[in-house]
């Protein structure tokens, strides 16, 4: 999707910031590291119970934020919006829920849907010195091609 | 089930956004709370992942597996051709299919790492990425104006080193091999561990020094 999480080759953007993070601390804030849990242990368990999510969906959901919110929020304040966004999607709470901080009932509507067979690989479709043109135009979900290569001529690096 | 409805996840973005209080400690009170609530997430459960995930996870799996590569060139020569199988002969946890590649710095080139779309990071092998990795700033300038992006890390090239900027996929992740720094001849491995840092293995920083301890 053409939004704003495209960031790559735009201009405006000031010097990068806090620069030197300390090592010795993956998470700044204690609230950032429980975020990224919660997600992590979500996301495998969503794969395990084949309900259809995917890696690449989650991803568009997070292209799905508002862009002004996106351009505004921390990184982990995205995921906490997008993993609740999920939740939502999944049928395991309503938004009312979250609003309140509490579940009013125990149940939840986690369905499994049949696994899609994958679409073939492309890592592999192109060899180091062949000649490349980027695609101009990307779909309306989640696609890897940046902005600032689509229409380029490029020879595939080794 | 997943609906896969882009416009169904866009407006519910805003009427969580809002409707919920807006600091993040509460928001995360509520997703943690209800997610437990509903039995998604077991009791303590977010408690022991941590626990899980900073004991096996970090930088310091990067750093044992440079130290590595500076002493041995059999296995630097392994590390550049499957990263992730040379990784495992270091840090035998990683996951075996992890689409790692490992980018070598040389007198001659420097290698940057960025995530443009998102941030993708190799998070299951070295952990958190550091905030600024994940900042609006530097996802868009990395690619456009590497020199200047890294001028503000205090590294100075001359227009001779040729900088290579990889731009990550959900498929592919990165990390740098920085060189080994003059002055450690006969330093070991555990000792070389200790110079490198997590901006190296991303290419923020290139020159390691000796600390002083």
């Amino acid at each position: 999707m053409d939004t704003i999480h495209d960031l790559g080759g735009r201009q405006g953007f000031g010097p990068v910031l806090h620069q030197f993070d300390d090592d010795q601390r993956m998470f700044p804030e204690e609230w950032k590291a429980r975020v990224w849990a919660i997600a992590m242990m979500s996301m495998s368990k969503l794969s395990q119970e084949e309900t259809g999510w995917t890696l690449d969906w989650y991803r568009h959901v997070l292209e799905r934020l508002p862009p002004d919110l996106y351009l505004r929020f921390d990184y982990f304040e995205k995921w906490m919006l997008a993993m609740m966004v999920t939740a939502i999607d999944e049928g395991i709470a309503d938004v009312q829920e979250f609003v309140d901080g509490h579940a009013r009932s125990a149940t939840m509507q986690l369905r499994h849907m049949p696994p899609q067979a994958e679409s073939a690989k492309t890592i592999d479709s192109f060899k180091p010195g062949d000649k490349v043109l980027a695609k101009r135009d990307s779909g309306s979900m989640h696609t890897r091609l940046p902005s600032y290569v689509r229409g380029r001529r490029q020879t595939r690096a080794p | 089930m997943t609906s896969y409805d882009s416009d169904k996840a866009a407006k519910l973005h805003r009427e969580l956004h809002s409707h919920l209080p807006p600091a993040p400690a509460l928001r995360l009170k509520a997703l943690e709370t209800v997610l437990t609530e509903k039995g998604f997430l077991g009791a303590d459960a977010v408690d022991m992942w941590l626990d899980n995930y900073s004991e096996n996870v970090g930088p310091m799996n990067g750093a044992k597996v440079i130290a590595h590569a500076w002493t041995d060139q059999a296995f630097a020569d392994r590390l550049a051709g499957n990263a992730i199988s040379a990784f495992a002969e270091v840090v035998p946890s990683v996951e075996p299919d992890y689409n790692l590649r490992a980018v070598f710095n040389t007198p001659d080139v420097h290698n940057l790492i960025v995530c443009t779309l998102c941030s993708c990071y190799p998070l299951g092998i070295l952990g958190m990425s550091p905030s600024w990795y994940k900042s609006t700033e530097y996802r868009a300038r990395a690619v456009r104006n590497p020199r200047g992006v890294l001028q503000e890390f205090g590294i100075v090239l001359p227009e001779s080193v040729e900088i290579r900027v990889w731009d990550s996929t959900s498929d592919r992740r990165y990390m740098v091999i920085p060189q080994r720094p003059d002055g450690t001849e006969g330093w070991s491995e555990e000792q070389l561990a200790t110079l490198v840092t997590r901006n190296s293995m991303i290419g923020t920083a290139r020159d390691l020094a000796p600390r002083a301890s």
